[in-house]
Parts: C-alpha cells; structure tokens; sequence
C-alpha cells in the first residue's frame, strides 16, 4: 500500500462536532494550520452517497497524526444516551496502526488523546489505562482554549520533531484571527456560527497566508 | 607530418575547458549579492533620508538589510516566516484567493 499524499502533513481531528464545543475545535484547527500542518476531519466530506464509517477510515488511513477529544462523556441533552463516535473513532486509529504491516505507512501513526481531567477517562474507558492523556479542563471543569492549543502545538512539536512557534504566539495569532473573521465573513455575507468546516478552514488559511508573523 | 597536428585539437579542447571550469568555480564561490545584501548606510544614501529601527533608534550604517530584518523578529516570528502554509485539499484555490482578498481589505481599514 502506497503512502498517501502529505500523509506526514495531515492531523485527524476527532471530538465533538456540537454547539458547546464549536470555539474549541476551531482553536484546534487553527492551532494546526498554524504549525504548518493540515487538518483533516470527518466534516471535510458532504457527501451522502457515501457511507460514512469508510469516509472516516479513509481520512485516517490519510493522517499520521490523530488528536481525540473524549471529553464528552455525559449524556446527550435530547436523547438521553452516550456518544461513541468519539471512542470508536479512536479505536479505529489505534487499530490501524496496530494491525499495520512492517515498513506500512500506518506504523508511524501517533496520537494524542484529551480529556478535561488527566485520570477521569479510567471511570468510562478504563482500557485506555497506560495512555499518556492530556488534561485541557480548568479547575471548574471547562475546556480551556489556551490549554487546547498548548497541547495541540506541544503534541505536534514532539511527535514531528519540527520547529514550531510557541502556544502563546499562537494564541495571540488565534485571538487576532477571531477579531478578523467576523468582518471576512461580512464579505461573503456568511454567517460566523454557520461556517461549515471548509469555510472555516479557508478563512484560517487565507489569514495565515495574508499575516505570516 | 599528419601524425604530429594529430594533438593540437586536443590540447585547445582542454585548455578550453580548463579556462571555462576556473571561469565557473570562480563564480560558483563568489556569494550572490541579494537585496538583502545592501547596507544600511547605501540605502540611507540613495534615499537621502535616516532610517531607524522598530524600537525608534538609528540602525548602524554598516548593517545589511537581512541582518536589520533578521533581529526585528522574535525567535517565534522567525520560526512563523519560515513555514509554508498547507492548504487542505478540499479547498479550491480560486476560492482561496477571494478570501485573500477578503483579509486583504479587512486588514486595509
């Protein structure tokens, strides 16, 4: 099996895709576009005629990287019941690259996994025990955007070996950014709220490429 | 007669090339002058004007422009020029540029 185009580039994005957790996967996004990486999420694809669960493996065969967010463990305001798309899509990532072949382009997968706490997950995942899970809550127990991005660009320093700037240069460009987007947006008569994940991505993009420092 | 001219071309061929290969590593040693390679002092005398640095102060006239850009940005800026900005492969490049556009007249006002 050939390795996919800019494999090493591409970082597989799985966490919730509701309301509450809007602000933190942009910062994620952000955070990876700006250490020169791509990020890539099951969102990318609007596709109905396919079927979802290959769409998704197809993107991790594609990612060497893998962030996962299994913070949202409680149960759904509606429903009543758990999410697992979270912890299933974190299984297929590890499986691959368990399961890869010697020399396979899918042995030199690595992940990061995130939780508001660093040992809540032994209550509710208990086989993730000897995982390395990084912590992104604050005392009160909300997600902090600035403990995202530190994680994101420290997990993707040390797992690439690149150079990258550090988190608080980052934030600073991240706020920077959010100050812009609404006025990108005007221009498009787009809605911040409503921005699909593209649209969201080639805001990230263009503004990188229009502010480099 | 025809045997002794027999070496004549030759020895032209190889003083040729000889002359060519020092032409070539002479030229392949001497840095290649950049913008960037200007002084400070040249500039300030093709403008007429002083030119002072991001924290308000005069920049030495000896300096080169590379050197002055080099030390205005902090070590994470230096890092952050350095990169190229991947764009995912989904997103098309004429839409991309019209965002571009969008920044650029935002960061305008």
């Amino acid at each position: 099996m050939n390795e996919p185009v800019a494999y090493n580039d591409n970082v597989f994005i799985n966490c919730p895709f509701d309301k509450a957790y809007k602000p933190f996967l942009w910062a994620i996004i952000f955070a990876i576009q700006d250490c020169d990486f791509t990020p890539r999420c099951a969102q990318e694809e609007d596709n109905a005629g396919d079927i979802r669960i290959q769409k998704i493996m197809k993107i991790i065969d594609e990612c060497r990287y893998g962030i996962h967010d299994i913070s949202k463990a409680d149960l759904d305001e509606h429903s009543q019941l758990a999410r697992f798309n979270m912890p299933l899509e974190l299984g297929i990532f590890l499986a691959a690259h368990y399961f890869a072949p010697p020399k396979n382009h899918n042995k030199n997968k690595r992940s990061m996994i995130m939780d508001l706490e660093p040992f809540r997950y032994q209550k509710f995942i208990s086989d993730l025990s000897g995982q390395d899970i990084k912590a992104h809550g604050s005392e009160t127990g909300q997600i902090q955007v600035s403990r995202v991005i530190q994680n994101v660009r420290d997990f993707l320093a040390t797992s690439s070996r690149r150079k990258l700037s550090g988190a608080a240069y980052i934030a600073g460009r991240y706020e920077l950014f959010l100050e812009a987007l609404p006025a990108i947006c005007e221009q498009f008569t787009w809605e911040v709220a409503d921005l699909t994940f593209l649209d969201y991505l080639t805001c990230v993009t263009a503004w990188i490429q229009e502010n480099r420092v | 007669m025809v045997g002794g001219n027999r070496g004549a071309p030759a020895v032209g061929t190889l003083a040729l090339f000889c002359y060519f290969y020092c032409k070539a590593t002479t030229l392949m040693s001497t840095p290649r002058k950049t913008r960037s390679d200007k002084k400070i002092g040249t500039i300030e005398k093709e403008l007429g004007i002083s030119i002072y640095g991001p924290n308000g102060r005069k920049i030495r006239k000896d300096k080169t422009v590379g050197q002055v850009r080099k030390d205005a940005l902090t070590d994470d800026q230096k890092i952050a020029a350095k990169r190229q900005v991947k764009v995912h492969p989904k997103i098309k490049t004429a839409d991309l540029n019209k965002v571009r556009q969008a920044v650029k007249n935002v960061s305008q006002k």
